[in-house]
């Protein structure tokens, strides 16, 4: 009898640092979880804000968009996963448009600094028309098929 | 109010599948009526899913489904008072808590009050959830409900792979229709559907173990759920895991009901489950292959073929729409619609084994990603208090391990074969679909050791004949 009195002794003893352990776990993890989400960006609004004017201008509501941007200019130094965030981001708010990476669209997005549109233009001659908008964005209308 | 207006977009879906889960379980207690509201949920809004799916397949563009929807609820709530299923649960609390309980019961309030600060934070600073959530599953919906007569435009061959266009629409569908109801695209849609989720997997598991075991082991069950940071992230970021968990761990549970109450329901339901789970992420594919290779296994002796009809039958409907979907819409699969040869090549790169094998080791020490090692913490606890597996819940306990043994090999088989960079597959995923298998086997742990009043003798101990296995 007095063993199994021990063995509750015990296993109350262990339930109550159980418990202490367990509410420091979840101060920790508020601490954790609100220190980082305080430090987190949101990256959508913003780009739902950059791209609406282009969304006003499109000549069609589906279909496919070519999407160009500074990544595969030479010379134009760009670290690559911002690209891919980018190129994410452009692709959930022009929904239901498709945008497919390259420039082999009758339409192109184009998501550029000043300097590597320039490039661009430059390594990619022929006949386009390019409306400019804020941000850095372009739409660009190939005239003539390359 | 935007989120109330969500929330009321969800009603009818909700409603309808609470409704089935009267209809399919009959058992009027308080607590079997809170469980078949949390099960009921999770199964309205996969079915409501599934039905939205077929009618734009057949009426693209279409927008009387909320019509529709509020038919099939009438016609629930008609069957539902003509079968006489609408009654009010019998009460039966007898509510005397001791200095042990008010003492469990506090500390779980604190953690639950915590987790709900760590959640709202999530909220308030990811409007649109992480990456996955609106990269695959937005983005979809936004497909589904811009596009109109052409929403098939989200499974394009022109779409990214990055996308992921043939992952399962669970939360598309139920996200496109929520704005076709309001007749607006709302931010709050998938926040409050994150959020219900992440309710119906609280709710399933503590009042399953409250039914299987006590409300004082529920509740310090609870504790360490709310405890798990994955959790508390993974639901207000919207994306598919905590969904996925929720009908997982439904679908547990009710074969650990079945094998008390042997009432056939229980099996359907969890065959639909199961189904709704594939219908949520490629993931759930595994899931059904090893519950379904666990019940066989489990029921080996008992009537098997009967059983397994029972789950075949929940989990048919399901099963044929995902199987069109992948055959005939969904485009292939990022990591197995690569090249056959390089992918054999892959499994025998024997540095892949051994970088996987490391990934799991670490993982699983610091599971759901606690601060201290939930595994070390369990097994400790594990070691004080004794398991007490009751002999009735056996084939349960042998289809549940099979079902986790199953998914961990899948899930290993996928990151062998992956085309992608192994490091990043593994650093990427890993910790988020173990959290798959954890969730369950959490459940499973705290119905195995045993319970709190028993334990600390606060009340007097069940029959030694009833719980040796």
């Amino acid at each position: 009898m007095s063993g199994n009195n021990s063995i509750v002794i015990l296993r109350r003893a262990a339930l109550a640092v159980f418990l202490l352990v367990e509410i420091y776990i979840g101060w920790k993890n508020y601490q954790d979880i609100a220190a980082a989400e305080r430090a987190a960006g949101e990256p959508v609004a913003e780009w739902e804000r950059r791209f609406a004017p282009l969304k006003k201008i499109m000549p069609f509501k589906e279909g496919t968009v070519g999407y160009i941007s500074d990544s595969p200019v030479t010379g134009i130094d760009y670290y690559n996963p911002d690209d891919q965030i980018e190129y994410t981001l452009t692709q959930y708010v022009m929904s239901p448009i498709v945008v497919r990476k390259g420039a082999d669209r009758e339409w192109i997005i184009g998501n550029f600094s000043k300097q590597g549109f320039e490039d661009w233009m430059r390594a990619n001659p022929g006949s386009y028309e390019v409306t400019s908008l804020n941000y850095g964005i372009y739409l660009i209308h190939r005239t003539q098929q390359p | 109010m935007s989120f109330l207006m969500s929330l009321a977009a969800f009603l009818p879906a909700m409603l309808s599948g609470i409704l089935i889960a009267e209809l399919l379980w009959d058992e009027k207690t308080l607590l079997a009526v809170l469980l078949k509201v949390c099960i009921g949920t999770g199964v309205g809004l996969g079915l409501s899913s599934l039905v939205f799916f077929l009618y734009l397949l057949a009426f693209p563009g279409g927008r009387l489904f909320p019509y529709i929807q509020l038919a099939a609820l009438a016609i629930l709530i008609w069957l539902a008072v003509r079968q006489g299923k609408l009654h009010f649960p019998r009460v039966d609390v007898r509510w005397k808590p001791g200095i042990w309980q008010a003492v469990i019961l506090v500390c779980a309030l604190v953690i639950v009050a915590l987790a709900i600060a760590g959640a709202a934070s999530v909220w308030t600073h990811r409007p649109f959830g992480t990456w996955d959530a609106f990269m695959i599953y937005d983005r979809s919906a936004r497909f589904v409900y811009r596009g109109g007569a052409s929403w098939t435009q989200t499974f394009s061959p022109d779409i990214d792979p990055a996308f992921h266009a043939d992952y399962p629409l669970l939360l598309s569908m139920d996200i496109a229709q929520a704005w076709d109801t309001l007749g607006h695209e709302s931010q709050s849609v998938p926040r409050v559907l994150g959020g219900v989720f992440m309710l119906i997997c609280a709710g399933v598991f503590v009042a399953g173990l409250t039914m299987l075991k006590s409300a004082w082991q529920a509740a310090v069950g609870l504790i360490v759920l709310m405890n798990t940071p994955f959790f508390i992230l993974s639901g207000p970021s919207q994306t598919a895991d905590v969904p996925l968990t929720a009908y997982i761990l439904s679908s547990v549970l009710l074969v650990f009901l079945f094998c008390s109450e042997q009432k056939p329901g229980l099996l359907v339901l969890a065959g639909l489950c199961a189904g709704l789970a594939a219908w949520t992420k490629n993931e759930g594919d595994v899931f059904v292959a090893g519950i379904l290779a666990g019940l066989f296994i489990a029921f080996l002796r008992q009537d098997i073929w009967r059983r397994i009809g029972y789950f075949m039958a929940g989990l048919a409907f399901p099963l044929v729409i995902i199987l069109y979907f992948k055959l005939f819409l969904a485009p292939a699969n990022d990591i197995l619609g690569t090249d056959a040869a390089g992918l054999i090549q892959r499994i025998f790169e024997w540095d892949r084994h051994l970088a996987i094998l490391r990934s799991f080791r670490s993982q699983i020490l610091v599971i759901g990603g606690t601060t201290i090692s939930v595994v070390l913490l369990l097994a400790l606890y594990a070691l004080v208090f004794g398991i007490t597996p009751k002999r009735v819940h056996r084939p349960a306990y042998v289809a549940v391990a099979i079902t986790a043994v199953v998914q961990a090999i899948g899930y290993y088989a996928i990151y062998l074969v992956t085309p992608h960079p192994i490091k990043w597959q593994l650093d990427f995923s890993l910790w988020r679909v173990l959290f798959h298998i954890y969730l369950p086997l959490l459940f499973v742990f705290f119905v195995l050791v045993t319970d709190i009043p028993q334990a600390l003798q606060l009340q007097r101990p069940a029959a030694p004949a009833e719980t040796a296995i």
